[in-house]
């Protein structure tokens, strides 16, 4: 599997995760306590619609690793909860160094060509 | 051929287990998209400016999800990404140990993998397709190679 979608998806994880921590963190107290709703207004429009671009490389991720439909919902849901994505981003990217570099013996490529294409992306 | 035996490959896309799971998910959400739009018109109606931002995003949501929907409905979960690839391994795997050498040459309903069963299932079932895999296939033999690598 192409590593970018690897890599898309642990941007996007990476940077909902942090602006969900300052919404949850920063923004509501300051709204509730400091009668201040400036930074959880704009730091909750910008995790709202990064949160959809979450939502596309995660399904991307999670439909080419091959994960079970109720896997696949919560790492799509875990961008709404505080710290959840950080724990999805650690376990699809340990599951998809598993599954690059796996024991079974390499795919034979049309061509007879052996080991073109079927080694690790690491190896590449 | 021996397909003629085997039976029709059960292919109920819109209605087995997980189609009718995915079905119901999305009946339940699409409304919920729409109400919680509705809801963000309402709030902006009010005067607060930031409902217009979640009035466009929940469509969106909408969207996405039926995205989801069409794509599982459509994926064979044998068939893509890591899980495909593991299947490849093993029916490599089981070829080779059947002592035919992979990859030189050996034409459909040789091996014994799930992918020849469901290619020979398939022609026995449409003889317009078998006759264009035949075809191909002499297109194969008869035609020099397309490469300049050793093989």
């Amino acid at each position: 599997m192409d590593r970018r979608v690897l890599i898309r998806y642990r941007v996007m994880a990476y940077t909902t995760a942090v602006l969900l921590i300052v919404l949850v963190f920063v923004g509501i107290p300051l709204q509730v306590w400091g009668h201040q709703s400036i930074v959880a207004r704009v730091v909750g429009t910008i995790h709202g619609y990064l949160y959809l671009v979450y939502l596309l490389a995660a399904f991307d991720l999670t439909r080419k690793l091959g994960v079970r439909i109720g896997w696949m919902l919560l790492v799509l849901l875990a961008g709404t909860v505080p710290f959840c994505a950080f724990v999805a981003e650690r376990k699809l990217t340990a599951l998809y160094n598993r599954s690059a570099s796996p024991a079974g013996p390499p795919v034979p490529s049309v061509t007879g060509d052996r080991g073109a294409v079927t080694g690790p992306p690491s190896e590449r | 051929m021996t397909a003629d035996a085997l039976p029709a490959p059960p292919i109920r896309r819109w209605t087995n287990r997980r189609a009718l799971v995915l079905h119901a998910v999305l009946a339940v959400w699409i409304p919920g998209c729409a109400l919680a739009c509705w809801w963000q018109v309402t709030v902006a109606l009010s005067g607060d400016a930031l409902g217009w931002v979640y009035t466009v995003m929940w469509p969106c949501f909408a969207v996405f999800a039926i995205v989801v929907w069409w794509n599982l409905i459509h994926d064979d979960p044998d068939t893509v990404g890591a899980r495909g690839l593991e299947r490849l391994r093993r029916e490599a795997a089981t070829r080779t140990a059947d002592g035919a050498a992979p990859g030189d040459g050996a034409g459909p309903g040789d091996g014994a993998g799930p992918a020849d069963d469901m290619i020979a299932r398939a022609e026995a079932h449409d003889a317009e397709l078998a006759a264009y895999n035949a075809y191909l296939a002499d297109l194969g033999r008869r035609s020099p190679a397309k490469t300049w690598r050793k093989r």
